[in-house]
Formats: structure tokens, sequence, C-alpha cells
């Protein structure tokens, strides 16, 4: 819960009904009951908002003193406080009955029934029919338009919690009260419905609500549920912990988890409300296995097993090491990543696995790796709340990460400095202090500028440079010429803004640094991501509460997969393939010699089955053919195969390519544990049973390796399944920086923060304090400015960037099935396009236009906004039908093949009114 | 006791020194030229703090309605640290019967300007702004016009006499209103200033440490600084020797009512108006030596001391004396802005309450629950009762309801602001005072029930 109590330490003694306390001095009198197990009934009160005080019912006496209320009196030395008097009771009673004078009195047909403030209170106070006789007059229609919210006004009991929630916890601002007195009504926007106001649909305004004033279906169609579960999303990065309600064993609401370390009761539209993929009727529930004819035919799953096991050791007897490579997935749990990494080194004895981090943040692991000792963030979320200067780099988490963008905002409101490094006009931007809206791909430039100015000018560090870190006079000489007028003529952003930048960012007494995919899809990103670590640690912003140098990381578990060892040239905890005492570890506990030479990255795969090297894959739940990037390249390597397996939940392009598919599970049908963004390793627990002919994905590796005749050592014998807390306990002996993580513990804790050393170490919230670096000193890197795989020319005049939208996730498959799809903004792609631009190209809104790139076109409709700058036009990835990836190019990062997906040079085609608002089929351009 | 030449009034001819049909605006000119902004160059010759004291020691009382000691609200602020400060003058005059704020605005600005100018100095506040009820546009454009001369005559912007205040050169903005009672509300009009929603805040933190953007706020009535200039050029003992001293053995804590106060007059009386005097002049005294007695010569019956929220005074209390100890000598809640609403035998007690009662139900924000639902529920029994449908137990309930709302003891602190302290104590005052034509009025005992809506249409 965000604590509304600074605690200076400084304690008061008062008494409450004869009993003495001892509390922090700026408690309230609430607070201070309650911590001593004493109540007094509320309404408007929520623990994680400001104190409103209006609903009156906590109203206490002050001895000597008229009554007060308890929720935002403070407390003062040496009173005494009564909860409880005829006067209080009697003031209870008579405002409980005004509330309930305007409130429908048929609780029977109320979806709050049983679960409802006021009707407690009532209850509590004795209140049964009110004085006063007249019936109500306030009896508005429901407004029934958004799929998840509904707002019954009638209902509402004026506390303007849900306003508060829309403020104070997601910082959107989307509800307001209106009117006044006996006619006050929560209104969305100006009175427009959710939907117009730009709500984000995070449901907060839901879970406040003390009565049925605003409801969500799930409740509302099924009422309570026979059992909840606590798990962790298994969206984006942020880990939100959720109570997920199941009835007859179906999900029939998720919320947010108030005791959830990383969103402190909060969640996004996605956590929350798109969950019904699961019970989705086209999921894969049976194996299938591809005929000559080319066409899947179900099958038992014993015979797919069997038939897989035979085509793999195979494929090892014919090829070795080299002939067979393995992709996991960071949608999927630590222990069946490392399931499969153990999978691809014992059975197949290839280092030759990977996973989607490839495609995302590698270049941000192998910087932070490299620089500081340990490939992950510095900070933790809460962090946020201490900085006074946030720099965001290429990130736009308001909508992929809605969750900490949300807590980004409740410290940027709180009055923390933001700059913004960023082509577009993300929602942040609109609220930073300094926008520096560059050119895609010129980021190295830009950044390398800023660490010129903070030279310059002076504005560095230097004890702190003398003491923990090497490098400094290379970096120096580097950034000597990168003056901001230089960084201006590649960028395009003002010289003046950049120095301004710098310069506010060594202002801070807590400056932090977070980054996304803009950063490390951009080309050249290992750099990027190198330069923002050098401003961190030369200007000493690095370990302590507050200051730091993170990315924000893209997926669920990407942290947890690549931590685990599902790459190429590392063992789990990044330790090296070639590492001898990591042999050795791993050689004692796996009874075999690991393979010694480092693996096929991720695109790498693809080149090697191109020139015919590769022969097998092995993909756990990663749709590559829609996800990575120049999709035909992709394609053509996937079908060059000899053989190809596919762990999915729904048939998709990769899947349509393989030659088995095995119907593998969700998130809600399995347990394990997810790492997220900032190390909070989390359980995934099991709300429903795997529907019935899927089987959990874990469980299917393991049980191809039985059939190879492997035992992995996590089962109880053949056709058992496996325990995922004996991979924990492997994983835990394997990684140093595990090595005090257990089940058992992750029950008592809650979560554990890597780096956790030992069975007694509580984790680490921040890494590398107080200037102890784990890599010893920090190492500064100079980072030389190269252009991007990409430019614009006369042909491919503006640069196309992507992203995420709020509503989806990643290529749709699980929010496209769910009713998240029924919002107006989440129905199709678009391609966001500047005015200015548009004005030129005389596309209007709305209409159909054709994106052609070097490598691809692809059709979409025109959103003509401001929300992108001249020259940049911008497209999501969520609309497997629009493959935004087929105009992405192959150009990547030269220390980690992440792909550019940022930085692409386009021209925009009308499609003429001839057409009829069709896309014709135009030949695909010339590589 | 009585004034023997008018202070605020001054330079607005008002009964018995001058006829109202004379008055004019006073631009900068004239209002230098009668010795204006002399209270401005006293100030500027003493320290900041000095100028605190001595409106301390004068024991100037807000003049807006509760009666606060200006000098001890100023002196609450925290110390100086260099960041902005604000003054906010409250010239959202919305209290029912009240228009004293009014005839200052209309005619005298500068009055107001030099208070400002002189609080600020005090204060050490960069910036005011004068917040004016929305529905003034007349007195909005001739205080803009005011404002202009000032700055013109250096008192505010950049080459302010009054010099660099936090690092900055003062500033004064006239801010209009948008017509909402609840914005008078010291913490509701710095909301609407901030342009929010005009809801009252919860204290503390007080304004005077976090006010207007969370920085500290003094927040006065315009009848206030206007009194600041007069005590500034004529001393603490010239003020002093108007109105009621403390009685002896009431220890000094204790605020007495010095000075001149204006005292707006209307209801069923010849000769409605404004008019000045010492504060504790007798309510007989006001309405038969400058109003002219009761209209029609009617008999007194009831008045409304200080604006609706006050409450009544009954049939008994003709020689009320009008002073900050009303409130404790007449039953009600206190001289408030001293709008004195006279009604004579022939007024309808019932009626009264109804009218006020609608009053607050329609100005009530919707925040807190008793005031919000309360305020309605009073409005729909008096209504009840007015119509002679009423039962005798809503006599009762209706004293209920309002003896539970309010934010001072009387009403239990039951809600964040005062505005349910006014509904409050105007209906029970009436009920209490007048509770035999409620009685007259209420049917026997329950019949068949009838819904709002249909006592509303019937």
């Amino acid at each position: 819960m965000i604590s509304h109590i600074q605690n200076n330490g400084r304690t008061v003694s008062i008494t409450i009904d004869g009993q003495q306390v001892e509390i922090p001095e700026d408690a309230t009198v609430l607070t201070a009951l309650r911590s001593i197990g004493k109540d007094v009934p509320t309404l408007c009160y929520s623990d994680r908002m400001k104190p409103y005080g209006a609903c009156r019912t906590c109203l206490i006496e002050v001895e000597g003193g008229k009554p007060v209320a308890a929720c935002h009196t403070p407390v003062q030395n040496d009173r005494n406080y009564i909860t409880q008097s005829p006067l209080l009771t009697r003031l209870r009673r008579n405002i409980t009955e005004l509330v309930v004078s305007d409130h429908p009195l048929e609780c029977l047909d109320c979806t709050a029934n049983g679960r409802c403030d006021l009707q407690s209170l009532a209850q509590q106070v004795g209140l049964r029919t009110p004085r006063y006789e007249n019936p109500r007059t306030h009896n508005p229609p429901k407004d029934d338009s958004h799929p998840f919210i509904k707002l019954e006004m009638a209902k509402c009991i004026g506390c303007a919690k849900c306003v508060r929630a829309c403020d104070e916890v997601q910082g959107s601002f989307i509800l307001g009260m209106s009117g006044r007195g006996y006619d006050v009504k929560v209104i969305a926007g100006n009175d427009t419905g959710f939907e117009d106001a730009n709500c984000v649909s995070c449901g907060q305004c839901v879970v406040e609500c003390p009565v049925a004033a605003l409801e969500e279906p799930g409740t509302r169609d099924f009422g309570l549920p026979d059992n909840t579960v606590n798990t962790t999303c298994s969206y984006c990065g942020v880990g939100c912990s959720l109570d997920v309600n199941v009835k007859d064993g179906q999900v029939i609401n998720i919320v947010p988890s108030k005791q959830g370390s990383a969103n402190l009761g909060h969640t996004c539209v996605k956590g929350r409300f798109a969950h019904q993929f699961a019970h989705s009727t086209d999921r894969l529930r049976t194996p299938l296995i591809k005929d000559k004819s080319g066409s899947f035919q179900e099958a038992t799953w014993d015979t797919a097993l069997d038939l897989i096991a035979m085509r793999f050791t195979e494929l090892r007897e014919n090829y070795g090491p080299a002939g067979f490579s393995m992709i996991s997935s960071s949608r999927c749990t630590n222990e069946e990543n490392f399931l499969m990494q153990k999978f691809a080194r014992v059975v197949m004895g290839t280092n030759s696995i990977d996973n989607c981090s490839r495609v995302c943040h590698s270049p941000s692991s192998y910087a932070l790796g490299q620089a500081l000792g340990t490939g992950a963030g510095t900070n933790s979320f809460q962090d946020v709340h201490y900085s006074d200067v946030l720099l965001i780099v290429g990130a736009n988490p308001t909508e992929a990460h809605p969750v900490f963008g949300a807590r980004i905002k409740q410290s940027v409101l709180a009055g923390c400095k933001l700059i913004i490094l960023d082509p577009r006009n993300t929602e942040l931007a609109g609220l930073s202090d300094v926008h520096l809206p560059l050119r895609p791909g010129s980021n190295v430039a830009v950044i390398n500028a800023l660490q010129h100015v903070l030279i310059e000018e002076d504005l560095i560090d230097p004890q702190f440079i003398a003491q923990h870190t090497e490098g400094f006079e290379l970096v120096k000489k580097e950034m000597s010429g990168c003056t901001p007028q230089w960084a201006s003529q590649i960028s395009s952003v003002n010289s003046d803004l950049i120095r301004q930048a710098a310069r506010l960012y060594a202002s801070g007494k807590a400056s932090q640094i977070l980054w996304g995919l803009g950063v490390t899809e951009a080309g050249h990103g290992s750099n990027a991501a190198f330069g923002l670590i050098n401003m961190a640690v030369m200007t000493g912003n690095i370990g302590r509460p507050g200051p730091g140098a993170s990315p924000i990381r893209g997926q669920n578990n990407v942290q947890g997969a690549s931590d685990v060892g599902a790459l190429p040239n590392v063992f789990c905890d990044y330790r090296s393939v070639t590492d001898t005492q990591a042999r050795a570890d791993h050689k004692k506990i796996w009874g075999v010699e690991p393979p010694t030479n480092t693996g096929l990255r991720i695109p790498d795969m693809f080149d090697a089955s191109h020139h015919g090297t590769l022969k097998g894959m092995y993909i756990l739940a990663e749709d590559v053919a829609q996800s990575d990037p120049n999709t035909s390249h992709v394609v053509g390597s996937l079908e060059n195969l000899e053989f190809m397996v596919v762990q999915e939940i729904f048939m998709n392009p990769t899947a349509e390519l393989a030659d088995v598919v095995l119907p593998g599970t969700t998130f809600l049908e399995k347990d394990g544990t997810f790492c997220n963004s900032d190390r909070r390793i989390q359980r995934v627990r099991k709300a429903i049973e795997p529907l019935t002919g899927t089987m959990v994905d874990g469980d299917i590796t393991n049980a191809i390796a039985r059939r190879m005749g492997v035992d992995l050592g996590f089962d109880s014998g053949p056709d058992t399944l496996i325990d995922p807390s004996k991979i924990m306990d492997e994983i835990a002996a394997l990684s140093p920086k595990w090595a005090g993580v257990s089940y058992e513990r992750l029950e008592q804790l809650g979560f554990i923060q890597w780096p956790c050393w030992d069975k007694d170490h509580p984790g680490t919230d921040i890494v590398h304090r107080n200037g102890e670096f784990l890599s010893g000193k920090a190492k500064l890197t100079p980072t030389p400015w190269q252009e991007p795989g990409e430019l614009p020319d006369d042909q491919y005049p503006l640069m196309l960037t992507t992203g995420r939208q709020l509503f989806h996730y990643n290529v749709g498959t699980m929010t496209r099935r769910t009713d998240v799809s029924k919002l107006h903004k989440a129905k199709e792609e678009t391609l966001r396009i500047h005015p200015k631009d548009a004005r030129r190209l005389e596309i209007r809104n709305g209409e159909q236009v054709n994106v052609i790139s070097r490598h691809g076109h692809v059709c979409v409709r025109a959103e003509v906004t401001k929300a992108t700058n001249p020259g940049t036009v911008f497209m999501t990835f969520h609309f497997p039908e629009s493959r935004t990836n087929l105009v992405i190019s192959s150009a990547m990062d030269e220390y980690t093949g992440c792909p550019e997906y940022k930085v692409n040079a386009v021209r925009i085609e009308k499609v003429s009114s001839a057409q009829n608002q069709t896309c014709p089929d135009i030949p695909s351009a010339s590589k | 006791m009585a004034l023997d030449h008018p202070v605020l009034t001054k330079r607005i001819p008002t009964p018995p020194w001058g006829d109202p049909r004379d008055r004019k605006l006073i631009d900068i000119d004239m209002y230098f030229d009668t010795g204006g902004y002399e209270g401005l160059k006293k100030a500027m010759g003493m320290k900041p703090n000095a100028v605190v004291e001595l409106v301390k020691e004068a024991e100037l009382r807000g003049r807006g309605g509760a009666g606060f000691p200006a000098g001890m609200k100023w002196s609450f602020l925290p110390p100086v640290d260099g960041d902005r400060r604000y003054l906010a003058v409250n010239a959202d005059e919305s209290e029912p019967g009240t228009f004293k704020d009014r005839l200052l605005l209309d005619y005298d600005p500068h009055l107001l300007l030099e208070g400002i100018a002189i609080c600020m100095h005090a204060c050490q506040l960069d910036t005011s702004y004068i917040y004016i009820r929305g529905e003034y546009h007349q007195q909005a454009k001739t205080l803009k016009y005011a404002v202009n001369e000032a700055y013109e005559n250096k008192i505010f912007g950049n080459e302010s006499l009054l010099g660099q205040i936090n690092g900055r050169m003062p500033q004064c903005y006239v801010h209009r209103g948008a017509g909402a009672y609840i914005c008078g509300e010291e913490t509701g009009l710095l909301e609407s200033l901030e342009g929010k929603r005009g809801w009252a805040r919860i204290k503390p933190p007080f304004p005077a440490v976090a006010g207007a953007f969370g920085r500290p706020t003094i927040i006065n009535n315009v009848e206030t600084l206007a009194m600041v200039g007069p005590i500034l050029e004529l001393g603490v003992n010239w003020f002093k020797s108007m109105g009621v001293p403390r009685p002896d053995g009431i220890p000094s804590t204790v605020p007495a009512s010095y000075g001149p106060k204006l005292f707006g007059v209307s209801g069923h009386i010849n000769r409605p108006g404004i008019y000045e005097e010492e504060l504790g002049i007798k309510m007989s005294h006001l309405i038969e030596e400058f109003c002219g007695g009761m209209r029609d010569g009617a008999k007194f019956k009831s008045a409304i001391v200080g604006g609706i929220s006050t409450g009544v005074i009954g049939p008994d209390d003709y020689d009320a004396q009008l002073d900050f100890d009303v409130g404790a000598k007449y039953n009600c809640l206190g001289l408030g802005t001293a709008g004195v609403i006279v009604m004579d035998e022939h007024t309808d007690m019932v009626a009264v309450a109804r009218n006020i009662a609608q009053f607050f139900s329609h100005e009530s924000c919707g925040q807190c629950t008793p005031c919000r639902e309360g305020t309605h529920w009073m409005y729909q029994l008096l209504s009840r009762i007015e119509r002679g449908q009423g039962y005798a137990k809503d006599i009762d309930l209706l004293h209920e309801v309002a003896g539970s709302m309010g934010a001072l003891p009387s009403g239990q602190g039951s809600t964040i602001c005062g505005l349910a302290d006014g509904a409050n104590w105007a209906i029970r005052t009436i009920v209490d005072k007048f509770r035999n034509e409620f009685e007259t009025r209420v049917k026997k005992k329950p019949q068949i029930l009838q819904s709002v809506e249909s006592v509303n249409d019937g």
C-alpha cells in the first residue's frame, strides 16, 4: 500500500478508549486505532488514497472537544480518543440513515449483496427503514456501454472513491463529480460515457466502489466465487499480483491483489479483464501431426510424443548439436524455461537455445552485465517514488506497462521532474518537463550529447568516478566531439533542449533512468544502453533508493527466462557455458558434461536453417513467424526445416509451419514462478485445471525427455507430472544469485528480488548499493555513434517505429480473444501519422494506405494524430492480419542480435478511391 | 455610542454623513488626494513583522463571517523560504443578506488594494488573487480598472514600491468565480482558484501552511483588508477607541470587538442599505436612526443578524447589541457578515425556514454526506410542513437532522466546512424560537404518506 505516513521516527503517545498507544506523530487517528485492532466504520476511506473525510461515518470523540473524523485527523500527543459513545452511535446512525435515504433498498437484486459496505454499516448501526419517508428521487438509467465497467448511479453514495482512484492511483483523471448537493453524480469525461472519455479501463473505480454503483460483469453475472487463487499476471513485465476468482472450474473474474508488491492493488485492462482467452473455444485441445499432404491430423498424446522422441533422437544422431535448436518462451514459467534449457543441453547436447529477450532487451542485459556485473535493472518499481528526476528513454510505460506507468505518473504528479526521450508524443511526454522528440535511430547520438554536456559542464561526480569506476578517460575522449549541435543535426532535436535535459538530469539528487524497447530495438541498442548506464554512473546516480538505471522489461517472464539460462551462451544466472566452475557445477548435478560451443541466437537460427545446417527446432510458445522482424525470411527458414515441434495454446502462423503441434496451457492452469522487470520472483499458482486434452508445458518437455530415455530429475517416475518446486531447488543450487530462493520462502515472503544469496537473505531491492558494484568497479564504456541499419531516402522518406498500445498485447493471441476487442480503440490496426505528413500526402483520417518499406508492404487505415511527430509514423504489431513485421528490416544490434523494430524507412501511399478502400496486392518492394 | 466620522465609507457618501446619490467611483488620483495609500507608506517604513504585530495589537477581527483575528492569522505563516506565498482576497460575497463588500468594490476599490499591498508587505506574499463573485460583473470591471491604476502607480508590478518579495515583484490578479456559494468558503475558494471543483479541503493543513497551489496562503475578506490601511494610518489606539472592549476579567486571548463595521440592513425596513457604525451598536438604533424604522410601522418579529447562516434572533431581541458576541448573547451563530435581515410581524417563519433550507440544499457542494443529504431532506420536510402536509414528528426529525450536521461543536464535527453549520443554525434557531408556528402547521397524526413529487407538484 502507498503509505501516507512519512514516518520521521518521532512518535506521540495517545489513548484510545483508555488504551495507551505509541504512534508516529504524523499518523491519523484512524491509522492509530486500526493499529491496535480497533475499528470505526468508513465508507469513503481507502488506505491507498489520501484521506477524503466526506462520509463522516468514522467520527470519534476527542475528550474535551467536538467529534472529529478519524480518517483525516492527525493524532495529538496526550489526547484521549473515544471510539464508542451514545453521541457517536446517534451520529453514525443518523449519517447512515441519510446515505440510505437516497439508496435503493432492494438488496436482494443487488450484485453487492453480502459484500456491500453500506449494507454492513446499516446492519452495524441497526438501521432498518429510514425516517425520510419519501421515495428516492434519483433513478437515472444504467450506463451499460462499456464492456467491463457498468455504472448504476442510482446506487451511488457519493463517496468519490472511484474518482479518487482514477486520479490518485491510475492518474487518468477520467472520472469527476458533476452537479452539486443532493444531485451530485459521478461522470466519465464530460458525461460522455467511459469509452469516449478516454477511460483506460483499469477497473480501479470498480475495485474501490463500496456499493454496486460500479460493477463488472464477472461478479454481476456469476455471483460469489467458489475459490480465489493468488497468482502473477502473464502479460507485461510489471508482474502484477492477481486474485483469480473461480467458479465451477471457470475463471469468473480477476481482481488485483492488495498484497501485490509490484502493483499495490492496481492492474491494467489486460491483467484485469482480458482473461477469457483461457476458456476460448479455439484453444488447441489435442496434439496435431502434419500428414504428407501438409494438413494437420488430430493425434493422441502417445502418438505425438513417441513421434517427437523418435525424430529428435534421429536429429541428434544425424546432425549433432548444430542441427537442432530450441526457442524457449518468456511467457512460460522459470521452471519451464529451466527445463527447456536443460533439455537442450542434457538431452539434445546443444547450447542452441534462446528466448525472445533476444528480440527485446538482450542489449540491456548485455550492457548492464558488462558495465555493472548483473544483467538486470538496478532498482525496484517503488524507487520512482523516491526519485526527483526521471529520464525515460524510448518507453511508453503508460500503455505498455500501465501499472508501472501509473506509478510514474503518481510520482510526476507529486513533483518529480520528467525528461522524455522519444520520437512520439506519448502520455508521459505530455507530462514531461523536457521532451526530446528525436528521429528514430538517433538514440546513441543524443545520449552521447547528453554525456558530452554532463562532462563538459562538469555536472559529474568526480569522487564517485575515481572511487568506483574505470574507463572514464576513454568515455571523455569519445564524447568530446559529441556536442549537442552535432547530435542536433543527426536527431533533429534542438541542441538547447539536449543541454536543458542534461542539466535537469544532473540537478536531481536522485535521478533515475528508465528505458524501454525504443533503446534496444533501435539499432546499436547495446551502445545506447551503455550510454545511459554511463550517465547514471558518472553522476553517481546509482545504488541508492531513487536513483538508478533500469530497463522496463517487456514480457512477464523475459527477465526470468534469461535468468534461468534459456540463452545460447550462458547457463542459469548468466554463468558462461565456457566457465570451468559453472561447467563443473552443472556436471555435478546433471551427471553429464554440458556442451561447450556457444549455441545459436534466434536470428542465427533462421540463417542456419536457410543455409541448411539447422534441421530441427522445438519452439515453446513463441510466434516467431509473426513477432520477429522480416517475416518472409523467418517463414522461409522455418519451412526449410526437416522437423519442427511447436507447443502453443492457439493455432498461429508459426504453428501452421510445424510438423507436430502440442497443446500447452495458459498461466492460469499451471504452477511455477515468474521473474518480473525489477527482478521480483513471484509465484504462479494453478487456478483452474488444464483444459481437457492439453498438458502443462513443463510436463510436455519432461515427457519428451522421458520418451528419449532421459530422466531430467523433476518427476516421480515415468508418466508422472513434474514438481516445479524441485526445479526451483535446482535453479537455486546452480545460481548463486538465486541461492536463497525456494517455494517455501516465496510462500512466506510473497516475493523475492534476486540477488538472494542464501536462505536467510531477504533479497535485494537495490543492487550496487553505495558504489559496491557486483563487477567490483563499474565500467564506463565509450559508445561511438553509428548510423542505424535503416535510413530514409527519397524513395522511403518516413521513419516507421513500432510498439504496443494499451489494450492489446504483442500479437494479440490472448487479448484479441477477449472482450477487450470490443473497445473502440482496440478494434483494428492503424498507421499513426502526423497531420503535417498526412496533409502533404493528402491522406485523410480513416483512409486505407499502403505502408511500403524496403522489405515488404502492409495495408492499414490511417489515423491522423499529433501523438507522433512529423516525419515519423507509428504502428503496433497487435494485429496479425496487418502483419506489421513484414515491413521491418533484419538489421540488428552488433553485440546481441536484437532487431531494429523501431527504425524503418517507409513510404506511405494512398490507396486510390477507385480501388474502393480495399488493399490491392501491390508488388513487394525489392530488397 | 456612535461613530463621529466615517472610516470605511469616508469616500462613499452614506447616511448620516452623506447622500448615497452623491456616490461615485473614487479613482486613484482622488484616492491619493484624500489621504489614500498613507497607510501603505507608513507600512513600508516598518519591518514586515512590525506590521503584523501592529495588526495583531489592533485585534482586527475578520469581517468575512468567522471573526478570526486577522493579525493572528497572519502570524501563522511559516518563515519565508524564498518560494511563492499567496494572498487570496475573498470577494466572493455570496451570503444572502450580505452586500457590504460590493459597496467598497463599487466605489472605493483602492481602499481594498491598499490593504492588499500592506498585507503583501507584512506577510511577504508575492502574489495576490482577488477572488470575486461571478455575479459581480460590474464590480469585477471596476476592480480590474483599479488594479490597472495601481500597477500604473507602482503599487504592484515590476516597478512596485513594495520591492521584491520572495525574489519576485508583487503581482495582483482579479479572478472571477463561477457562481457557487461554496467558493466563498476559504478552501473551496482555493480549489476554485486552482481551477478545480470548488470543494472544501480537509484541514489540517491550514491554508497558512499549505494553501493555494500547496503554498502558504493568507485568505482575508475585502472589508478586513480595507480596514488595514486606516489602522496603519491612524494607529491602534484610534482603532481601539471604537467598538466594544473586552469586559474586565476576560483574558486577553479572547478577542474583543473593536473598530467600525459595515452593516448591510435589508428586509422590512424603510431604507435598506449599507451603514457604517461602531461594533456593538444596537440593532434598534440601526433600524431607527439609519433605516427609517420598520416598514409601514409594523412590529419587529425577528432578524437574521449576519447573513442567513447565523440564524435568527427572537422578538425580544430588538435591542440586540451587534458585536462579535452576538451569538453567545442571543443564541445564534454569531455576527457573521453583519448582513442584517429584519422581519416584521407578518413574516411566516416556516416559509423563512423553507426558503433558507432551499438555499442551502441548492448550494451544498455534495461532498459530505450529512450536508448533501441533510440539506435536501430539511428542504423536503420544510416544504411539506409549509404546505400543511407535515406531521408533528417531522419537526423533531428536522431538529435532529439539523443538529447532527456542521463543522462546529454544535454540529458535532460532522462536515468538512461550515456550510452545514449555516443550515444547521438557521433552521434550528427558527424552529427553537418559533416552534409554535411549526406546530400549528403540521397534521396531528400521520396519514397516508405523500411522495416528494406530489408535494412539489401539488
